[in-house]
C-alpha cells in the first residue's frame, strides 16, 4: 500500500529515472504517479513517460484532448508525450500507470497545465506502448526542454490498495458478474482491461442485476485523432470494444451517491497498443434508488464479445 | 496490542496513533500489512438545512498529501446553481483560475475564467463531483474535478481544473460556496479523504 517513491528535485534536470527493480510493477496491479512539474526554463517543457528504458518515442502512441480557453482540440501521435507546461510555469499531473494483461504499458494522464497562471488549461493524454513487458522495472520522466524538470518539481508514486476481486477470462464470454458491497461511505474503482472477441460493440455496466437499459443514462465525450465528439445514451455504457483482437482499458470510479443513485466515471484508452489509440470518457448513472450495490455485471452487446485474456478488477479505496 | 521490550509486532500502535505497516530488511520490504484502505476519511458532512457555504477544517494537508473531495449536490428547487471551491478561507474568486470542458449530449464547450467553479447542478437535479486536490511543491493549490452533472436525469459530463494564484505551505480549510443564498441544499454530502502514504 501507499507511497513507494517520493523525489523532490533540488537541481533542475532533463530526465528522472524511477528504479523499480526492487518492487516491479506487475500485471494485476494499479499505480498512481503524481507529478507536480515546475518548469523554470524559458521554453515549453513537454514531458514523456517511458517504461523499462525504452525511450524511443515511436514505440508509443498517444491520444490527447485539450481545453484551452474556449478552444477544444484533440490529436493522435506516435509519441509518449503525455503532459507538459509552459515556460516558467507549473503543472499538476496525475497518471494512472497500468501494465495490461497483454503486457502493454498504459499511462492515463490528466494535467492542470500552466497551473500558476491565467493561461491555465486542461489536458487528458493517454499513452500506450507498442512493445510488451513482463513487468515494469523502471519509469523515466523526460523533458523536451533541457533541464525542464525544475527545482521543486516532485514525483510521488503510489501503489493502490486494495484489490478485492478480479476475473481473468479464459474463454470468450458475454457477461462477467461480481459480488460486491458498495455502501455510500465507500470509494471503489473498476478496472476493465478488455480484449475484443468480435466486431465493434458496446460494453455495459449494470448494478444489482438490473439489466434494463432504460434505467440508465450515460454521457460520453471522446477524442479520436483530431475529432472531438459527444453523445448521450439512454443506456449503461462503460466503454466501447473495438474490432476483434483490439484491446482497451477503462478505469472507472464507482460511487453510490447520498441520494441512493449509483454513478460511474469511466476513463478509457481505446485501442491501446496500436496507431488507432483514442480517448473516451463515459459518465453514467442508474436511476433506481438503492441502499447498496451488491453486484456488478459487465456485459457485452454481442454474444461472447468479451475475449480471452480480458482482465477485470475491483479495487476498494476505502 | 501490547509491545514487548525489544520487539515490534505487525499492527502494533506506537504512541497511540502510528501503525507499523511495513518491516524492512535493509531496503527490502519483508512484510507488509494489508489493511485494505488507500484513502483515509478526514471529513464527512451531510447537509440537514440548506446553507450558502460549507467549511471543511480540522486538518492540515501539506505537500506530502493528496486530498480527494467527493461532493454530492442535491438541488430541491427550480433554480440552477454553480459551486466554487476555495482554500484556507481565501474566498476571493479572482485569486483563482479555472479551465473547464463540458459536454451536453453532442454539444461540447469550454471556458477559462478568473474564478474556481468546480461543479454545477440543474434545477431539481443532483450532481456528483470527484475532485483531486493537490498542493504543488512550489505552493499552488490545484483541483481536478470530474463532474457528472444532473446524474439523476440526463447526465452531462464536465471537467473543471482549477488553480490558486497564491502560494501557501499547507491546506487547512476547504471552503465550498454556491452562487445564490442557501443553494447547498438538504441531502448534499461532502466526503473529504486523504491518500495514505
Amino acid at each position: 500500500m501507499g507511497l513507494i517513491y517520493d523525489n523532490t528535485i533540488s537541481t533542475a534536470v532533463t530526465q528522472v529515472d524511477i528504479d523499480l527493480t526492487a518492487t516491479p510493477i506487475e500485471k494485476g496491479e494499479l499505480y498512481e504517479l503524481v507529478f507536480t512539474h515546475v518548469n523554470g526554463t524559458g521554453s515549453f517543457s513537454s514531458i514523456s513517460l517511458y517504461a523499462n528504458n525504452n525511450t524511443t518515442p515511436t514505440n508509443y502512441y498517444r491520444q490527447y484532448t485539450e481545453a484551452s480557453g474556449t478552444g477544444v482540440s484533440g490529436n493522435r501521435a506516435n509519441t509518449s508525450e503525455l503532459a507538459g507546461t509552459g515556460d516558467n510555469s507549473t503543472a499538476k499531473v496525475k497518471i494512472y500507470v497500468k501494465l495490461t494483461n497483454d503486457g502493454k504499458a498504459v499511462f492515463m494522464a490528466t494535467t492542470v497545465k500552466r497551473a500558476n497562471t491565467s493561461s491555465i488549461s486542461l489536458t487528458e493524454m493517454h499513452v500506450s506502448s507498442v512493445s510488451t513487458f513482463t513487468s515494469l522495472t523502471e519509469l523515466s520522466i523526460v523533458s523536451t526542454a533541457t533541464n525542464g524538470i525544475g527545482i521543486n518539481s516532485r514525483i510521488q508514486l503510489y501503489k493502490v490498495a486494495e484489490k478485492v476481486d478480479e476475473a481473468i477470462v479464459g474463454s470468450a464470454v458475454t457477461q462477467v458478474d461480481f459480488t460486491v458491497d458498495i455502501q455510500k461511505g465507500n470509494e471503489y474503482l473498476l478496472v476493465s482491461d478488455l480484449t475484443s472477441n468480435s466486431a465493434g460493440h458496446q460494453i455495459y455496466l449494470y448494478a444489482n442485476n438490473n439489466t434494463t437499459a432504460s434505467n440508465y443514462d450515460t454521457q460520453r465525450v471522446g477524442a479520436d485523432g483530431i475529432g472531438v465528439s459527444g453523445t448521450r445514451y439512454s443506456s449503461s455504457y462503460l466503454m466501447y470494444s473495438y474490432d476483434n483482437g483490439d484491446t482497451s482499458l477503462s478505469i472507472a470510479k464507482l460511487k453510490l451517491a447520498n441520494s441512493g443513485l449509483f454513478n460511474w466515471q469511466s476513463s478509457v484508452v481505446g485501442e491501446y497498443g496500436d496507431s488507432d489509440i483514442n480517448l473516451q470518457k463515459y459518465y453514467g448513472s442508474f436511476d433506481q434508488i438503492i441502499t447498496s450495490v451488491t453486484s456488478l455485471s459487465i456485459v457485452s452487446s454481442i454474444t461472447n464479445g468479451i475475449g480471452i485474456g480480458t482482465r477485470l478488477e475491483i479495487w476498494k479505496l476505502i | 496490542m501490547p509491545i514487548k521490550k525489544g520487539t515490534l509486532e505487525i499492527g502494533a500502535i506506537l504512541r497511540g496513533s502510528t501503525v507499523i505497516n511495513k518491516i524492512y530488511k535493509g531496503t527490502t520490504v519483508i512484510y507488509e500489512l494489508a489493511d485494505g484502505t488507500y484513502l483515509e476519511l478526514i471529513e464527512d458532512v451531510t447537509i440537514s438545512t440548506a446553507v450558502t457555504s460549507v467549511t471543511l477544517s480540522g486538518f492540515t494537508a501539506t505537500k506530502e498529501d493528496t486530498l480527494v473531495l467527493v461532493s454530492d449536490f442535491h438541488n430541491n428547487v427550480a433554480t440552477a446553481y454553480t459551486f466554487s471551491i476555495y482554500f484556507n478561507n481565501n474566498t476571493t474568486a479572482t485569486n483563482y483560475y479555472k479551465q473547464r470542458i463540458g459536454v451536453n449530449a453532442t454539444t461540447i464547450f469550454a471556458s477559462r475564467d478568473n474564478n474556481n467553479f468546480f461543479a454545477d447542478v440543474g434545477d431539481n437535479d443532483k450532481t456528483l463531483s470527484v475532485c483531486d486536490i493537490k498542493l504543488t511543491n512550489d505552493g499552488y493549490i490545484t483541483s481536478q474535478s470530474s463532474v457528472t452533472r444532473n446524474y439523476d436525469t440526463l447526465p452531462w459530463l464536465f471537467e473543471y481544473y482549477g488553480t490558486s494564484t497564491f502560494i501557501t505551505p499547507s491546506i487547512t480549510e476547504v471552503n465550498i460556496f454556491v452562487d445564490q443564498t442557501n443553494g447547498i441544499q438538504t441531502g448534499s454530502r461532502f466526503q473529504l479523504y486523504r491518500r495514505l502514504a
